[in-house]
């Protein structure tokens, strides 16, 4: 605002001179004229905006209005030669932007031209990255600009060093968190249970059917010996203190016959209804809320032994949650069911599980003592 | 240790804590903030503590009940309350890094006044210390504007430049990157306000704040003859009568009420280049000198030093941030090795 202002008080204080005629000799600013071989050069440095620069343009107002470049010169306080370089674009020789710029808007409003206009061709003539528009248009300024914000991104060695160790030390740490944090909801045990020394662990053993007796109760139809040996196990297990729940559902003869030999008053529905009997005193029922459809042939068995606390989930071929509970150390679960089956089990290594009588490893499934895993696909 | 890590997470500053404003430059962004450097107090139940920072306490400033005090911590240019600046200091750069994601520790550059003490620079140091920063180094205010201008001061070449703060005016000689011959004047955009308070009541009988006065020197005020007059209502309380009263000035009258400040600003120029080495002076006479700070947007004050100079003398861009920016890019010379010693201290 008040750069505009200034040079209008000047003009009124330096009349024109009437002769009109620039004055090599001027006692003022003789000794600064320029050197006439370069005075007619055309300006343009080379690799210059090819666009028009402010020179011409003031030339010609000055020379419109009839005045000399000393006139300009005294009335901008200045020595000739600066209004002869302005005027002929020799920028290169000119004092520091700041300086040259200022001269040439008061050089533009001495000629009644717009100060504005001629400043931004000053711009544009000296540094034409730096105008918008062109920032716009070329990719070099934009390539110049990146260059810079990746000089200004580049830190020294040192700091790159403490950076990294403070990246690494955050993702440790958070790695760390993540660890601690992720299974908090499952009862970490004191021991990993497998060695458990309690008197429960040789019943779960007992329990335990001989796989090859356990493919044959999985059986539709299974032999009599098998189902023999079934209530004689458990007879044996369930007054040792076991509290396994067992579900039964009905469309597996062989598992409605071991419910029949164990529990006798109700071996006279196994095929009528689904139902869960329950081995053992004070046992919790777990009633089937989606009872599996019979399909002859087709139904899988699950048995769980739990020798730790764990949270079991099933969910069958259809996504129905078959079970979905915390089962207490000493449980046995049997479920059946129609495959593929998905199981989370919320703490793996308390518990023993057997597919169709086979036993699964759970250890490749687990993760943070979490077994994710799907069986009979 | 600490101030180390959390420092990767600040942003280098350059802070150019003004009487009148605070500026804050970030390399790569720019000025991020342009705030009044006031302060408003609470005082309650014995216990101080801050109302409001920055444009919001400017507000208040001849506003305020009782328990507020608004205050300008800094004087002159140098710190006037310690506590105060060093609170302000706080807000300001925990504004900047309002996205942090720890508490920031920034690297800081401040410019201080060419003749301040070394108790005032002090002062200022322990004030940024306090207020968060890892490092803080100084530089003379007159460098960072002669750097935020554009001018070539590393070259064997005499640069001169008059910076008119709003407490102080600091008129500096440059060349190869150090001050050859430096003034500080304490007459500023502050000044300017008082004079015209102090016109307004000798001549209108009328009292007027300060936040009155500075409006009207933003509006009308004029260091040189106008083409054009400018008009302004204002009310003020008048004495007599001790109601406000609304009272016209124009540019003319303003002039007249700056004549005192302008004259010892226009004095240390002359006085400044009395005492510029000849060759300096040569070169001070044939490219003129720069003018930077809010003073510089004031009406015609260059063509009155222009006039009573003899000299070309130009206006900066943006003369406001001139000092804030020339900071920055004395930090980004500082990064690259290059020109280390145009700062005070390291």
């Amino acid at each position: 605002m008040s750069d505009n202002d200034s040079p209008d008080p000047v003009v009124e204080n330096d009349a024109p001179d009437p002769a009109g005629e620039s004055d090599p000799a001027d006692p003022v600013d003789g000794n600064d004229s320029p050197d006439p071989a370069s005075e007619d050069e055309s300006a343009d440095p080379p690799g210059e905006d090819d666009s028009p620069g402010p020179g011409a343009a003031l030339r010609a107002a000055r020379e419109a209005m009839g005045t000399s470049t000393a006139d300009i010169a005294r009335s901008l306080r200045v020595p000739v030669r600066i209004v002869e370089n302005i005027e002929d674009e020799r920028f290169d020789v000119l004092p520091a932007p700041v300086f040259t710029r200022a001269y040439i808007r008061s050089y533009a409003e001495l000629v009644e031209l717009d100060p504005d206009t001629m400043s931004f061709a000053y711009d544009r003539k000296t540094d034409p990255g730096e105008t918008v528009e062109s920032e716009v248009r070329r990719p070099a300024a934009i390539a110049g600009k990146m260059a810079v914000l990746s000089r200004a991104l580049k830190l020294p060695s040192w700091q790159s060093w403490v950076f990294s160790g403070t990246v690494i030390l955050f993702v440790a740490a958070f790695g760390l968190f993540v660890w601690l944090m992720w299974p908090s909801d499952v009862p970490v045990p004191a021991s990993s249970g497998q060695d458990e020394p309690s008197g429960e662990v040789p019943v779960a053993e007992e329990t335990r059917p001989d796989p090859s007796e356990g493919d044959a109760s999985v059986e539709s139809v299974a032999p009599a010996g098998t189902l023999d040996e079934t209530p004689a196990d458990s007879a044996e297990s369930e007054p040792a203190g076991r509290s396994g729940a067992r579900i039964s559902l009905p469309e597996s003869p062989s598992a409605g016959s071991s419910e029949d030999l164990l529990d006798g008053p109700q071996d006279s529905t196994p095929y009528d209804s689904p139902e869960i009997s329950l081995d053992g005193a004070g046992e919790e029922s777990v009633p089937i809320t989606n009872p599996l459809t019979y399909v002859p042939g087709d139904e899988h068995v699950l048995v769980f032994r739990f020798i730790d606390d764990c949270w079991v989930e099933v969910l069958d071929a259809g996504g129905a949650l078959v079970h979905g509970d915390l089962e207490l150390a000493g449980n046995e679960l049997e479920l059946s069911g129609q495959a593929p089956f998905t199981l989370t089990l919320g703490y793996a290594s308390g518990v023993e599980l057997e597919y169709n009588g086979q036993p699964v490893m759970l250890e490749p499934h687990t993760k943070d003592n979490v077994a994710r895993l799907v069986l009979g696909l | 240790m600490f101030k180390a890590i959390r420092g990767l997470f600040s942003k280098d500053l350059s802070i150019d804590l003004g009487t009148a404003n605070t500026l804050i430059y970030v390399r790569d962004k720019g000025i991020v903030l342009d705030e009044p450097s006031v302060v408003a107090i609470r005082d309650g139940n014995n216990q101080r503590s801050v109302a409001a920072v920055g444009s919001q306490a400017k507000r208040m400033l001849g506003r305020t009940p009782g328990t507020i005090t608004a205050i300008r911590p800094l004087r002159d240019g140098v710190i006037a309350d310690f506590v105060v600046t060093e609170k302000m200091l706080q807000y300001f750069i925990k504004k900047v890094h309002e996205n942090a994601f720890i508490r920031p520790s920034p690297r800081v550059l401040v410019c201080v006044p060419c003749k301040s003490t070394e108790l005032e620079r002090r002062a200022i140091t322990e004030s940024a210390e306090s207020a968060g920063a890892r490092d803080v180094r100084l530089i003379e205010e007159p460098m960072a504007a002669a750097l935020g201008a554009g001018l070539p001061v590393h070259e064997a070449w005499g640069t001169m430049v008059v910076d008119v703060g709003g407490g102080t005016t600091e008129i500096a000689i440059i060349s190869l990157n150090s001050i050859v011959y430096s003034e500080t004047v304490r007459v500023g955009g502050d000044r300017f306000d008082e004079a015209i308070a102090n016109y307004v009541r000798r001549t209108k009988g009328s009292l007027i704040g300060e936040a009155t006065a500075e409006r009207i020197k933003q509006e009308i005020g004029a260091a040189f003859p106008l083409d054009e007059k400018l008009e302004i209502d204002v009310r003020g309380r008048n004495l007599a009568e001790g109601v406000p009263r609304s009272i016209t000035l124009d540019s003319t009258a303003i002039l007249e009420a700056l004549q005192d400040p302008l004259s010892m600003i226009v004095q240390h120029v002359k006085t400044a280049l009395e005492q510029t080495p000849p060759e300096l002076s040569s070169d001070i006479g044939e490219t003129g000198f720069v003018l930077t700070g809010g003073g510089a947007l004031l009406r015609g004050l260059d063509t009155l030093l222009s006039e009573e100079t003899g000299l070309p003398v130009v206006v900066a861009d943006d003369p406001l941030t001139c000092v804030a920016r020339g900071g920055g890019r004395a930090l980004e010379l500082m990064d690259e090795g290059l020109d280390s010693d145009l700062l005070l201290y390291r």
